[in-house]
């Protein structure tokens, strides 16, 4: 830490100093330990204290006395002017209630964790209780809670999964290696055991879930960021109108070019159909599609969906 | 490092005087100030208030009293400097410690959590491994989510009480923040909007340039807090319209899960069911139902029912 700029390191001492008054007697050990601190960097704050920093006039009653014996423990004296740290910055306070939010966001939040948000809101401010939420995803709070805890045990799950993409119901036997929360979805990566692939379920898809009481394989060599493999889709160039904009913060798109009509000519990668022709129908009859490949005007496709569709409404 | 003990003493001579205290007096009551010239003296007294100010020392600047012309004095308040003693067991700071390193925020340091930590007396340690089965998967975090730039200015806005400012989609709002939610991957300010009189949302991403926040407890929020709206058909501010969506036993369930909230009118022995919902944004309710195919279908009313009609027919049909 000796590279800190004077900045942090002010941070820094204002923040123990207070620990370090009200712990008399305390070792230098015990504050490196606490504080992750290094030695040097501990004994160079309290040499500085101790020589240099007091109140006009800097009478010896008027300094900071700070020092440390031949056992290593540290007694400090001062003026009543760092007798509390430093309130927390927004960051601060942010990074630690924020994050304590989205974990008690659950059906059987951990009573430590929620005693623990609410002593921190309560320094932070007034308005907290409520006014903030972080839900990290939604999912059948039983599904998530059988996916988590077939998860930690490493036990196989029997999953019925709807694939969006597909649009197609499929039953599988996984073995779960994580679940994690992304872009506000609940994922279970997991190793299918019909593929024998490392696959990524979302858990609000997962209509049952029920552990078949075997063991789950270890796979130490999985890659668990394999995301859906787009090289093994197609590229798809779709013409849309200006309305339609919504769809280039909605989806990756590999290019993006506008028209002097307005109108967008966008390129993505497609690995199913049936996703694709949801997206045709929602974009309407102004928007245009073609297998950027063939060149196949991919209209058909969405045709006999909204023949399908209106079949409903005859 | 002669500049740190510069800047704790110009904390400790705040602290000690009552009032506030001038450059000039600041630099007679401060060691190390006396070597420079007047223009070094400023310009190094400036960098130093950032500095503090850096280090999260809320120096305030306050014109003194009974000076003409007027001269500008600085101070820190004691209830804005110190952090009152929550209170927190070790397992409870350690708990907080473990779901930080769980769920991460892109975009603001990680040292920040230390930082936090500190000043929360410390002692945690390093934040263990979630869960028991850990075979190096469950290192990795839970969740990290974005945080855009104005997530910490609007949080403050929100905890605080005070009035937020900042361009949004190239205009300038004033809103009183009461709400700030993450939901579906976004996050989102929900509160008063001074100059629309009315509740509005806002996605913090789309929010450019800097947030201004106003001075601390300058609002009372309401009891009920405001919920942040994106069901997409509920977008808007049209009137009201109830409709009534059929969604099949093989789209429901996965429709419920994602928003359980959703009012269900009926539920029919074939699995499916009938939801009911409340539509300011039809082409956000035509686009709800598309997504689903021919597992949904608009009950009523019937104009919206013929809108999903008029909209899919050129579509069938080929012609453009």
């Amino acid at each position: 830490m000796s590279t800190a700029t004077a900045s942090e390191r002010v941070e820094r001492i204002l923040s123990i100093l207070p620990w370090i008054v009200e712990v008399p007697g305390t070792t230098v050990t015990e504050v490196c330990d606490r504080f992750g601190m290094s030695e040097r960097d501990l004994r160079a704050d309290l040499d500085l204290l101790m020589y240099e920093v007091g109140v006009h006039p800097f009478t010896p009653d008027a300094r900071v006395d700070a020092y440390v014996d031949d056992d290593g423990r540290i007694f400090v004296h001062l003026g009543d002017y760092f007798r509390r740290p430093l309130r927390l910055t927004s960051d601060e306070g942010l990074v630690l209630y924020a994050a304590g939010q989205a974990l008690l966001d659950r059906p059987d939040p951990d009573p430590v964790l929620s005693r623990a948000v609410d002593k921190l809101g309560a320094v932070l401010g007034d308005g907290v209780s409520d006014a903030v939420d972080v839900r990290l995803g939604d999912a059948d709070p039983q599904v998530l809670a059988t996916v988590r805890a077939a998860t930690d045990s490493a036990s196989v799950l029997h999953i019925d999964y709807y694939s969006f993409g597909r649009d197609e119901h499929t039953t599988r036997d996984v073995d779960p290696l994580r679940v994690a929360a992304r872009n506000g979805h609940w994922y279970l990566t997991a190793w299918c055991r019909s593929v024998d692939e490392v696959r990524e379920f979302r858990i609000d898809r997962i209509t049952a879930a029920t552990p078949t009481g075997e063991s789950a394989a270890a796979h130490p060599d999985a890659v668990l960021d394999a995301r859906a493999d787009l090289s093994d889709g197609r590229p798809v160039i779709l013409v849309i109108p200006p309305e339609a904009e919504w769809i280039l913060e909605a989806f990756p798109t590999t290019s993006v070019e506008r028209g002097s009509d307005g109108f967008l000519t966008v390129e993505l990668q497609v690995t199913a159909d049936p996703w694709l022709t949801r997206l045709l129908l929602r974009l309407g009859a102004r928007a245009t599609a073609t297998d950027a490949a063939t060149g196949t005007d991919l209209a058909p496709l969405a045709a006999d969906a909204a023949a399908r569709v209106l079949r409903r409404y005859s | 490092m002669a500049k740190v003990d510069r800047l704790l003493n110009i904390v400790a001579a705040l602290h000690a005087s009552s009032g506030s205290l001038t450059a000039e007096e600041l630099r007679a009551r401060v060691p190390g100030y006396e070597q420079y010239t007047d223009e070094t003296f400023r310009r190094t007294f400036e960098r130093d208030k950032d500095d503090l100010r850096g280090a999260g020392v809320p120096i305030e600047t306050v014109t003194v009293e009974h000076t003409d012309p007027p001269r500008l004095g600085y101070r820190i308040r004691r209830d804005r400097y110190e952090l009152p003693d929550p209170g927190l067991t070790p397992e409870e700071l350690a708990s907080l410690h473990l779901a930080a390193t769980s769920v991460r925020l892109v975009g603001i340091a990680e040292d920040e959590v230390d930082d936090a930590l500190r000043k929360l007396g410390g002692g945690a340690g390093p934040a263990t491994s979630p869960g028991p089965g850990s075979d190096g998967a469950n290192l990795s975090p839970l969740s990290a989510l974005d945080a855009p730039a104005a997530l910490a200015p609007v949080f403050t806005g929100v905890l605080e009480h005070c009035e937020l400012t900042f361009l949004y989609k190239e205009q300038e709002r004033h809103l009183r923040p009461h709400r700030l939610q993450y939901e579906q991957g976004q996050w989102y300010v929900s509160g008063h909007d001074i100059d629309r009189d009315a509740t509005r949302s806002f996605r913090l991403d789309r929010i450019t340039g800097d947030v201004t926040v106003g001075a601390h407890g300058s609002f009372v929020p309401p009891a009920d807090l405001p919920e942040v709206r994106l069901r997409p058909w509920e977008l808007g501010d049209g009137q009201v319209i109830t409709a009534h969506v059929l969604l099949d036993a093989t789209v429901a369930g996965p429709v419920l899960a994602e928003d359980p909230d959703l009012t269900v009118s009926a539920r029919r022995d074939d699995g499916s069911i009938v939801v009911e919902l409340s539509v300011r944004n039809t082409a956000g309710l035509r686009s709800f139902v598309l997504s689903h195919l021919e597992r949904a279908e608009l009950l009523d009313p019937d104009e919206l029912r013929q809108d999903i009609i008029d909209w899919l027919t050129p579509i069938a049909e080929g012609t453009r």
